[in-house]
């Protein structure tokens, strides 16, 4: 079976700064991967480029057999809106929004109707338990409170990959594994695939495995072929 | 319970360069006894264990010497060993770290990948961390606190791992053997 | 405060000089405006002042009285201090010209400003324009009205360059006769005209071009603050108050537009004599009448640097930015329905001045009245601004059925009081546009009276006949009527008769002769002898000829003549000249003229040069307001980098945050901009009905007005579009690594 996400000698460098120095990578459909590593290792860097928000400078990253690397922007961002999630560690909320609308609108952006849209932002918020946020703004909603409805937001369009980048990072323990317990239960029953950067080892104990990001290379035992 | 494997340091320190069973001692010292030093006793028994299983030999006898007059190489078992040791991930346990300190310093003196073996490690721990998680799942709340102690202390490990790795270079200029 | 602390929060990048630019233009055009309209008033007061001496008044003459100090034909009557005067307003070429016929003794000692002597019979002063215009035309169509030149009247007695003016020496036995003559004492010390609509449009100018100014001066520190976000936290990090940040902003504003300042006070210095060109009411100005004193000049300086360095302060203190970065997304207030009241009180009291003055009442100071309730109305529309746009995002958010609808309304009622001010500039000039236009439609309504069939042409001039007894004897007239007849480009002169018993059914009506009446051709005439004409038709109404009483129009009075022209302007005025150098018109109560000529009065012109002059003083202001809608947008795009990095990253494509962005300034310039345009003819219409007492009222506004609305909206849109085409360097998907 071939994987889902194949990376091929990703480079890419910001001025003189080299972010990924050559990365292959391959990711299984529905598996969940921790990626860690230092700060300013790339990781960040990796992420965007698998999605498409970042082109490296050289290499290839094919997702579902589609290279993505050589396609437009317009066909990136389509692409985002209809295979791709996305979680932040905070601030990703639109300000001006209610939890509800905010969860609408990579729906909207898809073209459905609002009235539709609703319902179906209704649905998600209920599952990861936040019936009675759904009218608050974002500015009332604990840190807890406004990742799960991003989480909503990422699931509702039903992705094929959630890119997350410190989900829990701006939580405590507790806040973050019940995030973090509320998504995976999601993600695995939808069999959605994950890559998620963390710093927190027992985040990543929640994934099947953890790649390592070391001065934009990966960690010799992460290497294709050598895993 | 993995303390500090002496003789397996002692041997690591070998493979560096060849020494004598007093100066060996005094090297140990300054790495990892500096809470307590080995006692010279221990340090031949270990030399002479080594030996017998053929891990080191000794240098022909300079005159009139006794044991710590001799000077000690390590062998290709020897090495085979060190090597073997090093790169084999402790259980993660509570208190693996001095051990786990006493590789990297070997691996750094032996001019090895040090960087990898503590991905090795780590790679043990998360997986030990996988386990412990995988366990919480659906378990009542004792059993799922008991299984978050065992993590906590086992996260405590990955970050000493990931500060150390974090600081390897700066690590590998400090020890330098005078 | 350390020099160096305001080195690192103003000087810096590129982007900072550009913020330094901007204010500094904004506030040399507002300060160039505000003197050029400073000057206006000084200049309309000095101006009214200087030619008071033409509206000298006194006891008309009564010909039949025979009292002690009676006028008669002798000059002599007159003594040494007083002087017979006729004031009329004359024409040529369609431009009034003030006339002012004199009989006094040359021993008299009543002076005329700007003259030296009293005009002796036969003599006259004239204005230096109206010596020109002598000059350069023949003299009978011209100069023979008057007689011989003898000098000019002074600058300092005109009011404008171009006032045509011209005193003449008469006789009294003319002027006596002559129902306009008046017996006046002194040409000084006349109490001048109250000329103050002028002035009062003067100084709401200078408000609303003050406006935008002010408000450029906020958008561009709020940039400002919004691009030095991190440069100011730092301030704040290493222990500044809020009060020194804000502090600083003032500093470096104040210096930023005292420099501006200066230099508008030097392009007014410039622009004064292009300023002087423009004619307001009797002409262009006196360059020397637009210049302001010092203190005027200090003073508006001052003001302007004071009213930018508390904006920009205030700002950026509203700002509200923390140690951190972060400006504290402060959760707007609300705005309630309380925001209508101002808007509410100013046409309050439009309409209650309007209505007291529609029911007669005697209401004191209705100018000043009026000018208090435009403004508050002005200042009402910006208070509720905020509170429509309210409204509008809500129904925005609510109903719209796209990604780019549902954040935009949500944005917009979150934030009304921010998106209202970056539109507030265009609502206002829009505003102003409709009220000056809705004034104007005034003097578009007769401007040009129509011709046609059965209308008495607009070549024909139309000549009441004094009721004296030369102009009254049918000999003289019929003798007067065949001199003008032979005039070359005179087509026809008709003599329409009244009968002088005010007994039965010809009482009051207009006689004609009927072959008279069918050389007028202009439509049946029935058979009989003599034929009534309805006066109407001498206004523009068609000609309705019906059979009159009486047989013979020689036992009728002269009453009017009509003389037909060919048209052409030399024809007219010859004609013209040839009726005040003969006997029977002289110059009467009211010179010949054409049907235009009569139709024209002061208030429509009055009112079309007020909207010259709007339009001109609005064009600038919504050309600031439109630059500072463009610099408000890429500030509120900036701020929100983040965000919009973020939809991007959703999968928005750029089409859709140019959309957010667009509809974010277009939903409150749509809500708010009907009810501008609404509202400002509205206003026209109570300032038009107050200070007329009802005589006018607002019409159809002409194409300027669509044109004016036009360039808003274009102006609108390319300033959104210019801060639009940004998008894409500001919504590098960059930003949303940093927080
Ligand atoms: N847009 C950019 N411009 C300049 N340099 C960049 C940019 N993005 C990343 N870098 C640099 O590339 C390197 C890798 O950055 P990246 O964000 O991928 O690291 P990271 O592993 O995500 O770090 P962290 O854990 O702190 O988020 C860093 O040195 C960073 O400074
Ligand atoms: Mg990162």
């Amino acid at each position: 079976m071939t994987a889902l996400i194949q990376a091929r000698g990703l480079r890419k460098s910001f001025g003189t700064t080299d972010a990924l120095r050559g990365i292959d990578l391959d990711i299984q459909r529905g598996e969940v991967v921790a990626v860690m590593g230092p700060s300013g290792s790339g990781k960040s860097s990796l992420l965007h480029c698998l999605a498409g928000v970042l082109l490296p400078d050289s290499g290839t990253v094919s997702v579902g057999g589609t290279v993505i690397t050589a396609l437009s922007e317009a066909r990136r961002s389509a692409l985002r809106l209809k295979e791709f999630g996305f979680v932040f560690q905070f601030g990703q909320l639109l300000p001006d929004l209610t939890a509800i609308d905010n969860v609408t609108i990579p729906l909207l952006l898809g073209g459905m109707k609002r009235r539709q849209a609703l319902t179906a932002a209704r649905g998600w918020l209920d599952r990861l338990g936040l019936e009675v946020a759904a009218d608050q703004l974002p500015g009332e909603l604990s840190g807890g409170e406004a990742q799960r409805v991003a989480i909503a937001r990422a699931l509702v369009t039903q992705p094929s990959v959630l890119f997350a980048d410190e989900p829990t990072g701006s939580l405590d323990s507790l806040a973050a594994e019940n995030v973090l317990t509320a998504m995976l239960e999601l993600v695995r029953k939808a069999g959605t695939t994950l890559v998620m950067i963390t710093h927190d080892p027992r985040t990543a104990a929640y994934a099947d495995r953890e790649i390592i990001v070391r001065d934009g290379q990966l960690a010799a035992t992460d290497r294709v072929g050598i895993k | 319970m993995a303390v500090v494997d002496n003789s397996l340091t002692l041997l690591g320190l070998l493979s560096v360069e060849p020494s004598y069973g007093y100066d060996l001692k005094h090297t140990y010292d300054r790495f990892f006894g500096v809470r307590k030093p080995l006692a010279f006793g221990q340090v031949y028994a270990s030399l002479a264990r080594m030996t017998r299983d053929g891990q080191i030999l000794s240098l022909a006898d300079e005159a009139g010497g006794g044991p710590d007059r001799k000077k000690y190489e390590v062998t290709e078992v020897g090495r085979t060993r060190v090597s073997q040791w090093m790169f084999t991930p402790d259980i993660p346990s509570e208190t693996l770290q001095s051990n786990l300190f006493a590789k990297t310093i070997i691996a750094l003196l032996v001019d090895d990948n040090a960087d990898r073996l503590l991905d090795v490690q780590r790679t043990e721990h998360l997986a030990r961390m996988r386990e412990l998680t995988r366990e919480k799942q659906g378990a009542d709340l004792m059993r799922v606190l008991l299984c978050d102690h065992a993590l906590f202390h086992i996260e405590a490990d990955l970050r000493w791992i990931d500060l150390t790795g974090a600081r390897l270079t700066q690590l590998r200029n400090e020890i330098k053997l005078p | 405060m350390n020099p160096s602390v305001v080195r690192l929060a103003v000087i810096g990048s590129r982007a900072s000089w550009g913020r330094l630019l901007g204010i500094t233009a904004g506030v040399a055009v507002g300060v160039t405006l505000a003197l050029l309209l400073g000057g206006a008033y000084q200049g309309l007061g000095a101006r009214d002042e200087r030619s008071s001496w033409m509206y000298a008044s006194g006891e008309y003459v009564v010909g039949a009285d025979t009292g002690p100090g009676t006028v008669t034909t002798d000059m002599a009557s007159l003594g040494d201090d007083r002087v017979a005067l006729a004031h009329t307003t004359d024409r040529h070429q369609g431009d009034r010209i003030v006339r002012l016929d004199l009989a006094a003794p040359t021993t008299s000692s009543v002076t005329i400003p700007g003259i030296t002597d009293l005009p002796q019979p036969g003599e006259y002063y004239a204005s230096p324009a109206l010596i020109d215009r002598i000059a350069q035309v023949p003299p009978d169509e011209l100069g023979d009205r008057f007689g011989t030149l003898t000098g000019t009247i002074s600058d300092s007695a005109l009011a404008s360059p171009d006032s045509l003016v011209v005193v003449v020496g008469a006789r009294t036995s003319a002027l006596i006769e002559r129902p306009a003559a008046q017996i006046v004492t002194s040409f000084t010390d006349v109490p001048h005209r109250a000329g103050t609509n002028y002035q009062t449009v003067a100084i709401v100018g200078a408000i609303a071009v003050l406006f935008p100014v002010l408000l450029l001066v906020s958008i561009v520190t709020g940039l400002g603050a919004v691009a030095r976000r991190e440069r100011f936290a730092t301030l704040r990090l290493i222990g500044a108050t809020p009060r020194t940040v804000a502090a600083i902003a003032a500093v470096e504003t104040a210096a930023t537009s005292l420099i501006g300042a200066l230099i508008g006070v030097l392009l007014a210095a410039l622009l004064g004599p292009v300023a002087a060109l423009v004619s307001v009411d009797d002409g262009a100005f006196f360059p020397s009448d637009l210049a302001v004193t010092p203190l005027t000049t200090a003073t508006i300086v001052a003001v302007a640097v004071a009213a930018s360095a508390i904006t920009a302060g205030g700002r950026i203190r509203r700002a509200g930015i923390g140690p951190l970065g972060q400006t504290k997304q402060q959760a707007e207030k609300t705005p309630s329905l309380l925001r209508l009241v101002p808007l509410a009180g100013g046409l309050g009291i439009l309409i209650a001045t309007t209505v007291a003055v529609l029911a007669g009442l005697p209401v004191p100071r209705v100018g000043t009245l009026v000018v208090i309730g435009f403004t508050i109305t002005t200042v009402g529309l910006l208070v509720a601004g905020p509170y429509l746009t309210l409204l509008a995002g809500g129904i925005m958010a609510r109903r719209s059925k796209t990604a780019a609808g549902v954040i935009a309304g949500n944005r917009i009622r979150r934030t009304p009081v921010d998106t209202f001010r970056s539109v507030s500039g265009l609502v206002v000039a829009v505003f102003m546009v409709s009220v000056f236009a809705g004034a104007a439609t005034t003097a578009n309504q007769s401007v040009a009276p129509d011709d046609g069939p059965g209308l008495l042409p607009v070549s024909t001039l139309i000549q009441h006949l004094d009721s004296t007894p030369a102009a009254t004897d049918p000999a003289r007239t019929e003798a007067a009527r065949a001199r003008i007849a032979a005039i070359s480009g005179v087509t026809q002169v008709t003599t329409i008769f009244t009968i002088d018993s005010g007994e039965g059914p010809d009482a009051n009506r207009l006689l004609i002769s009927a072959d008279a009446a069918n050389d007028l051709s202009l439509g049946i005439v029935p058979s009989a002898p003599v034929v009534s004409i309805n006066s109407d038709a001498l206004r523009g109404t068609p000609a309705v000829f019906t059979p009159a009483e009486a047989t013979d129009v020689a036992e009728l009075t002269p009453r009017i003549l009509l003389i037909g022209t060919n048209g052409s302007p030399a024809a007219i005025e010859r004609a013209r000249t040839a009726l005040q150098a003969g006997t029977i018109a002289g110059t009467g109560w009211m010179p010949a003229g054409t049907r235009t000529d009569l139709a024209d009065d002061r208030l429509q012109s009055m009112a079309a040069s007020f909207a010259n002059l709007a339009y001109l003083g609005i064009g600038v202001a919504t050309l600031i307001a439109g630059l500072s809608l463009a610099i408000a947008t890429i500030s509120a795009m900036i701020d929100r980098r983040r965000m919009l990095a973020l939809l991007r990253l959703l999968g928005m494509n750029l089409a859709g945050l140019r959309r957010i962005i667009t509809l974010e300034a277009a939903a409150p310039l749509l809500s708010v901009m009907a009810i501008s345009i609404g509202l400002g003819f509205l206003v026209a219409d109570l300032i038009l009905v107050g200070l007329t007492n009802g005589g006018r009222s607002v019409g159809w506004p002409d194409a300027r007005y669509i044109g004016a609305l036009l360039a808003s909206a274009l102006l609108a849109l390319a300033a959104v579009a210019v801060a639009v085409s940004r998008l894409g360097k500001n919504t590098d998907l960059a930003a949303i690594r940093y927080e």
